[in-house]
């Protein structure tokens, strides 16, 4: 499985591809993606020419939201530019709560094969954003942040690096409420362990952590254990391993916890439980999504997105 | 923009054929890169894009130049921008340009990058991201300089900063900028942080943090502000601890022999000195010899999983004193690795009459 679909929701707004030359409608309330096509690559056009583009309309100090869409040779030319032109437009988008870089699929640009970098100037450029998410995990990194209104970050990648978890779970994100990662799989480039986990199973980092994705891993059996007796699960409303390799072991750690009972949502969706392990968590008396099971031994388990 | 003249194609024709073109309007990007003979332009210029890259007889640009996006990239006769230009990036690089018009407005990207003959900036500039690298004749930033990227690296000739400016949540990449003494004390905040081979800078601004990383390789730094106390070290890339960094004299020669990361373990090494670290190490002796200075050796350190450590110890007749330099693994004679030294890789054909 890949990513065949571009985002629709974003911060909780709706995601519109934006046309250049037409007006920005309802910027209060909408993300807007940026997309650089291949047709106006190939002439010439660079990803930087658009966002200048959107500068120019008088609506782009009101946009909530802006969606990096594709930006060409995506597998060579990292996210550079494109970066540090957002990081220059910070005098002109001056609502932007909601950001995220490279909403691509697959026939675009596989993810494990964008040329990611260094977010942190983002972050410190734009103290006001709430919602920030990035795609790809090759070259990203994350320097010591500290941001007093994030309220969502989300990290997706076929395989992230173990200094992009511990800088996330280093940062000061006082407001933070909702937490992504894919950490994806050994095969493309994850390097976590459960004991880079541990600070968060703590329950000490972000006192206002509400929903908790460690999704797309290769670890979710020894997640799920670990999760099953921490003091975190006691104050979430939404755990969610789905898109990794969650067998019934993990699972039935999950469905003894007492915590459990207390989630909202427990999202375990693209699993290899079993039919009986199944109809236990479904009896859990809360909301399990156990969508997507699939087969195979625990040596032959694959995450929903690798390559 | 008013009604499109031609498209980018029939532009580009009409000055491959050498016509004369008027008040050239096009829609979308002008590739006009590579026309070596071109050498002036229509005083009316108007195209969302416009690349004139390699275009090396070019001398001026229009008067009436309106493009997003400008790229003059190793237009080597080019000393000039026109005044009242406004763009979203300029790419300069490799061109013949000495200063920049007072009025000039970049909103993302001017880099001018090895521009040797630019001597000024324009006082105020604002930009997102500045590249001035390898600008080797320029002297000095301008006054209330405001950019949040900025790298200056290989401007040999910089020696200060402006009394005031802001460079902001980027980057400041200043490698080899032999002169610089200091970093002003408005620096404040930055992502990454460049001073490797500066080696006139020895302290940083105690205000200053840096949230990634301080690349320190070959600076004259020797501690770091309060504010810096756990940002990442980097010596040509590779992340080093605050000991190797700092007391690098307190590392057990046994703690090189253990490190599994070769790259860090050849930090490690360097940092220690050839000399300090096989003073507390078992070597084996492969080669000993004497030339006109008097006795050399070829030394040999064996890792566990990398190439072995082979130095050659020389008595220098000018400086009066024993020197270790490291030869390739190969070496199996003074003579040979002394040869190797002097450029020679077959030593039969090294014969020094004389070494000064």
């Amino acid at each position: 499985m890949t990513i065949g679909e571009h985002t629709s929701v974003f911060g909780g707004k709706s995601v519109v591809d934006w046309t250049p030359g037409t007006p920005l409608t309802n910027p209060e309330d909408t993300c807007f993606r940026i997309t650089l096509w291949y047709e106006a690559s190939e002439k010439g056009e660079e990803w930087t020419d658009l966002l200048a583009k959107f500068l120019e309309d008088p609506a782009a100090g009101r946009v909530y939201g802006i969606v990096v869409g594709s930006w060409s040779d995506m597998w060579e030319d990292a996210a550079i530019p494109g970066l540090e032109a957002l990081v220059a437009a910070r005098d002109q988008l001056t609502s932007l709560k909601a950001l995220f870089l490279a909403d691509v699929t697959f026939e675009e640009c596989e993810i494990s094969w964008i040329q990611q970098t260094d977010v942190t100037p983002l972050l410190e450029a734009y103290p006001h954003l709430e919602h920030f998410g990035v795609r790809g995990g090759q070259n990203l990194s994350f320097g010591k942040i500290s941001h007093r209104h994030l309220k969502s970050l989300t990290i997706e990648a076929g395989g992230l690096g173990v200094e992009v978890v511990r800088a996330v779970l280093a940062a000061d994100f006082p407001e933070l409420e909702h937490l992504e990662l894919w950490l994806g799989t050994q095969w493309y480039g994850a390097t976590t362990e459960l004991v880079d986990l541990a600070p968060l199973f703590t329950g000490r980092l972000f006192p206002k952590l509400k929903y908790l994705g460690l999704k797309n891993s290769d670890l979710s059996d020894v997640i799920a254990t670990a999760i099953a007796d921490s003091p975190l699960l006691e104050r979430l409303e939404v755990l969610d391993l789905s898109m990794g390799t969650l067998g019934d072991e993990g699972a039935a750690a999950l469905a003894r916890s007492p915590a459990v009972k207390n989630l909202e949502l427990l999202d375990l969706h693209h699993h290899y439980c079993s039919d009986e392990m199944m109809e236990k968590l479904q009896g859990l008396g809360i909301e399990v999504d156990v969508e997507g099971q699939e087969s195979g031994t625990s040596e032959h388990r694959y995450v929903e997105v690798g390559e | 923009m008013t009604e499109p003249t031609h498209t980018s194609h029939s532009a580009r024709a009409q000055f491959v054929s050498g016509r004369t073109v008027e008040n050239l309007i096009v829609k979308g990007h002008l590739d006009l890169s590579r026309l070596t003979n071109l050498e002036t332009l229509p005083e009316v210029l108007e195209a969302d894009s416009l690349d004139l890259s390699h275009c090396t007889s070019l001398k001026k640009l229009p008067a009436r130049l309106h493009v997003r996006r400008l790229v003059v990239n190793g237009c080597t006769a080019l000393e000039a921008l026109p005044t009242g230009l406004k763009c979203s990036e300029v790419d300069a690089r490799n061109t013949a340009l000495r200063t920049l018009p007072a009025d000039l407005s970049v909103k993302f990207r001017l880099n001018l990058e090895n521009c040797t003959e630019l001597v000024t900036l324009p006082a105020g500039l604002k930009v997102g991201s500045l590249i001035v690298r390898g600008c080797t004749a320029l002297e000095s930033l301008p006054e209330k300089l405001d950019v949040c990227f900025l790298d200056i690296s290989g401007c040999v000739k910089l020696t200060r900063f402006p009394v005031s400016g802001q460079v902001r949540f980027g980057h400041l990449l200043a490698r080899g900028c032999v002169q610089l003494a200091s970093l002003p004390g408005w620096l404040t905040d930055l992502s990454q942080l460049d001073v490797r081979d500066c080696a006139n800078l020895t302290q940083l601004p105690g205000a200053l943090r840096v949230s990634s990383w301080l690349e320190m390789a070959g600076s004259g730094l020797q501690f770091l502000p309060m504010t810096m106390q756990d940002v990442q070290l980097r010596w040509r890339g590779v992340p080093i601890s605050r000991q190797i960094a700092f007391q690098p004299e307190t590392i057990a020669p046994q703690s090189i022999l253990d490190e599994p990361n070769a790259e860090l373990r050849r930090v490690m090494l360097e940092r220690v000195g050839y000399e300090a670290f096989l003073k507390q190490t078992t070597y084996q002796v492969l080669d000993r010899d004497r030339d006109a200075g008097g006795e050399r050796n070829l030394l040999r350190v064996e890792f566990a999983d990398d190439e072995p450590l082979v130095c050659v110890s020389v008595f220098c007749p000018s400086t009066g004193r024993q020197y270790l330099i490291r030869v390739p693994p190969a070496m199996q004679t003074c003579h040979q690795a002394v040869a190797w030294i002097a450029g020679f890789t077959n030593p039969n054909e090294y014969h020094p009459l004389l070494e000064t």
